[in-house]
């Protein structure tokens, strides 16, 4: 079941109807959501909906034995040991198996060997990279007793399985989803009217912005870039940073409208990547909550850590990173993706000690960092160096990566792709760059006053802005294939 | 990001229902004017039509195929007319269809109403004749189409169920509920052209028409597609499972002692090129005329002898214009299935 398909117009208003029907009912209410969750699992694939439950029973009853395990800490270390053997393994084993006997098997070729392992055909559970993630979370908390241990399997399983992120995010942590679980709901208009607008947001990002620059301006130049001069591959790359914005920060925001529609509010995954001005900025607007487990669980307690990687900061940023590619996809793009995106935080934080060094010897370094051509090439550099590194993220074939960058620079054509011809096309690209100015605009002192005035203008002013644009997307937002980018991770 | 920031403005219910009870007065206002500009299609008769017509009934002569069937539909009333009653006929029309949908069709809505007995005894006794409609479209191997049509137009919830458990939701089966959705809203242009673009292109040309020049060579320009495209369809119209599916039909029908006729249905001549009836239609003729001979089967050619004229097709070059429908199934009964007014 996908967010923003048919199918959401039939399932969501059952779920709210039987949900409110027990409203400030705790266990009624959980055990919807469960319901619900398990059912939305089972639409996307039935034979593997026991991976989900036999993945929450585990973790509810390691969660458990910690708690009754108070003052024993070699059982709490057995209990965090287990946990993230059973959470990891069960990630290598759906995710990276057939990745990494691929990559043995073409290493074993390449030194002349005749060894190979076997490649299986493993199905990827949905959203497991996500749910790992969330109930990794909870182990280790639990057990650094920063989160209560969760009593009620109902409950943990209703954070668990709650379906408006289990198929892309945002990754929830225990502390921001549990305490509103462990309680009955009653709904609140302001919730039910910020869910909607959420809702609404997401689904203009991903039905129209996403799904229209797929096919008209990145998949044509992309996939088969021949014939396309360097001025088309460009935008098409330009194309997709936008449209893997919209796919992903739109999904966000239809998950986080559709949990304020059962009054639970989830954390917020994006926030205007596209103004940061530094990759370290980037990566606190873009996954925000992926980034922050990376850096709260991965590289916090590794570069802090007692031993031989305290300080290590620049080795900890390429493994961190390194693994969040991965994380992406069992595919060598991706870790060079990440890998990429390390270096730029190296070389950022190397500039940015070395910018130091001259800021003491002469405070005019420190105007110059605050003056408005320092943030426009800080800007434009971040930027650039998101887009570039795309390429490998989208193309993972080392030719066809190399060849696509190459002709970046160089490449000659006069294709155009699908998106630029006719003043139809043209119509679409100009009202989606419009839409995207003026979202991103909202975080300018004008923009937000004019969202303020907005937000206090008269209920039939704003009802009939959102009644406008709802219709738009009747008419224009084309039908689309039903898959979001990153529930594939 | 302050879009998705709560706010306290929206305080009360009742400011909440006010502002959805706008956000849905302009949807509604607006769906009602796009109509003026692009009206919905009316409703055409569909596979749950037929299946309804064939219970309710126990009719002498079957028709079953693409969305030609429907041009039969005067024919039926003339059979009844000119029987004096005696006779009867069912349409099933399979919208999109293909062999491998008519085979569907046929086994699982079909199949359990024709072989329905009570007390021994089979309810509908007088079936002795089917009419297969098809063109060489019906053999092709089509991708991007498949079999799609049967979700939408042929499932109950009780196929889509069993699809589900199987296969969970895919875009295959999401067709059904794509379907089902349209069915909630059919008056409502905005739901049942989604993702066609014809609103779109209705509202350009309101606002900005097309000369009688332009409106020409757009016509000649699709005339040439249409046409290229049946000459190209040498290469993908003969698909074995398709024709395997003919077979399997033919063997149905035989199995039950049931005469079937398959018809071939007459196309626009102005997108027939000589090449194509030299290639693709030769070929597809070829194919329908070698299985006569076969016991209860009969092969009726109106590809190209019909007095269907260009002006007698719809604007989607494919099927005939309702005003058309009683002309052609005067023309067919008379000259072509005169056999069906006698008894078997």
């Amino acid at each position: 079941m996908s967010l923003h398909q048919v199918e959401m117009w039939f399932f969501l208003p059952l779920m709210l109807l039987l949900y409110w029907a027990g409203s400030g009912r705790r266990v009624w209410q959980n055990a919807v959501l469960v319901l619900g969750g398990y059912f939305f699992y089972w639409t996307w694939d039935p034979r593997l909906v026991w991976v989900l439950a036999l993945a929450t029973g585990v973790d509810y009853l390691l969660g458990r034995w910690m708690g009754l395990a108070q003052g024993k800490p070699g059982h709490r270390k057995a209990a965090l040991g287990l946990s993230l053997v059973y959470n990891l393994g069960q990630l290598a084993w759906f995710k990276y198996m057939g990745f990494f006997a691929h990559s043995f098997n073409d290493l074993m070729q390449g030194l002349g060997l005749s060894v190979s392992l076997p490649i299986l055909q493993i199905a990827l559970p949905l959203g497991l990279s996500y749910f790992t993630f969330g109930k990794l979370a909870y182990t280790i908390e639990v057990y650094y007793r920063r989160t209560p241990v969760c009593r009620s399997l109902l409950d943990f399983a209703a954070w668990v399985s709650f379906f408006p992120q289990l198929t892309a995010g945002p990754i929830v942590r225990p502390r921001q989803l549990l305490p509103q679980l462990e309680k009955g709901r009653r709904p609140h208009a302001s919730l039910f009217a910020a869910g909607a607008r959420a809702f609404l947001l997401g689904f203009l990002l991903k039905a129209y912005v996403a799904d229209w620059l797929g096919p008209h301006m990145v998949a044509p130049v992309m996939d088969q870039p021949e014939g396309y001069g360097a001025g088309a591959r460009w935008l098409a790359l330009i194309s997709y940073a936008v449209q893997i914005f919209g796919d992903f920060a739109g999904y966000s925001a239809m998950a986080i409208g559709l949990g304020r529609l059962f009054a639970l509010e989830l954390p917020e995954n994006f926030n205007l990547p596209f103004l940061s001005q530094s990759m370290m900025e980037f990566w606190r607007r873009w996954h925000i909550t992926l980034n922050t487990w990376l850096f709260d669980y991965l590289y916090g307690p590794l570069t802090m850590s007692r031993g031989w990687w305290r300080g290590r900061l620049d080795l900890g940023f390429l493994v961190v990173f390194g693994l969040c590619g991965l994380w992406h996809g069992a595919a060598w793009g991706f870790v060079l993706w990440g890998l990429l995106h390390a270096a730029a935080l190296v070389v950022e934080r190397r500039w940015g000690q070395f910018y130091k060094t001259l800021c003491r010897k002469d405070r005019a370094w420190v105007q110059r960092r605050r003056s408005w051509w320092y943030a426009t090439v800080a800007w434009a550099l971040t930027q650039l160096w998101f887009v570039l590194t795309l390429v490998p993220f989208r193309l993972h074939e080392p030719s066809a990566l190399g060849g696509y960058l190459w002709g970046l620079l160089t490449a000659t054509g006069d294709k155009l792709p699908p998106g630029l011809e006719g003043l139809r096309q043209w119509q679409h690209l100009a009202v989606i760059a419009a839409f995207l100015l003026l979202y991103h605009a909202s975080e300018r002192p004008l923009g937000k006053a004019l969202w303020e005035r907005f937000q206090a203008s008269p209920l039939l002013l704003r009802g009939l802005v959102y009644g406008l644009v709802i219709l738009y997307l009747f008419i224009f937002a084309p039908v689309s294939e039903g898959t979001f980018v990153y529930a594939d991770f | 990001m302050l879009a998705l920031k709560t706010t306290k403005k929206i305080r009360s219910g009742r400011s909440l229902a006010i502002l959805s009870a706008v956000v849905c007065l302009t949807v509604i206002l607006g769906d009602v004017l796009l109509s003026w500009v692009s009206p919905v299609p009316g409703k055409i008769m569909e596979v749950e039509d037929g299946v309804e017509m064939l219970r309710q009934s126990d009719p002498d002569i079957l028709v079953l195929g693409s969305s030609h069937t429907r041009s039969f539909l005067p024919m039926r009333q003339m059979i009844q007319e000119r029987s004096g009653g005696e006779l009867e006929m069912a349409l099933v029309p399979v919208e999109w269809g293909i062999f491998t949908s008519y085979r569907w069709v046929l086994f699982h809505r079909l199949a359990p109403l024709i072989d329905e007995r009570r007390d021994e005894e089979a309810v509908r006794p007088s079936l002795k004749r089917a009419l297969l409609i098809t063109t060489f479209y019906d053999a092709c191997k089509v991708p991007h189409i498949g079999n799609v049509n049967l979700p939408a137009r042929a499932w109950r919830w009780s196929d889509f169920w069993s699809d589900v458990a199987q296969s969970g939701l895919t875009r295959f089966n999401r067709n059904f509920l794509q379907n089902r959705w349209k069915a909630l809203f059919p008056g409502s242009v905005l739901v049942q052209n989604r993702g066609h673009d014809r609103v779109s292109e209705d509202l350009i040309r309101a606002v900005r028409p097309l000369s009688a020049q332009q409106e020409q060579e757009n016509h000649q320009e699709r005339v040439r597609w249409a046409t290229r495209n049946m000459e190209e369809q040498f290469q993908t119209c003969w698909h074995e499972p398709e024709l395997e599916a003919l077979e399997d039909i033919l063997a149905f029908f035989q199995a039950r002692q049931i005469e079937v006729t398959v018809v071939l249905f007459p196309l626009l001549p102005e997108i027939v090129s000589q090449k194509s009836k030299e290639t693709t239609l030769a070929r597809y003729a070829a194919f329908a005329h070698s299985l006569e001979g076969r016991p209860y089967v009969r092969v009726v050619e109106m590809t190209h002898d019909s007095p269907m004229v260009d002006g007698d097709f719809q604007a989607d070059f494919d099927h005939l214009t309702p005003e058309a429908n009683p002309k052609f199934s005067r023309w067919a009964l008379e000259n072509k299935l005169p056999w069906l007014l006698e008894a078997p």
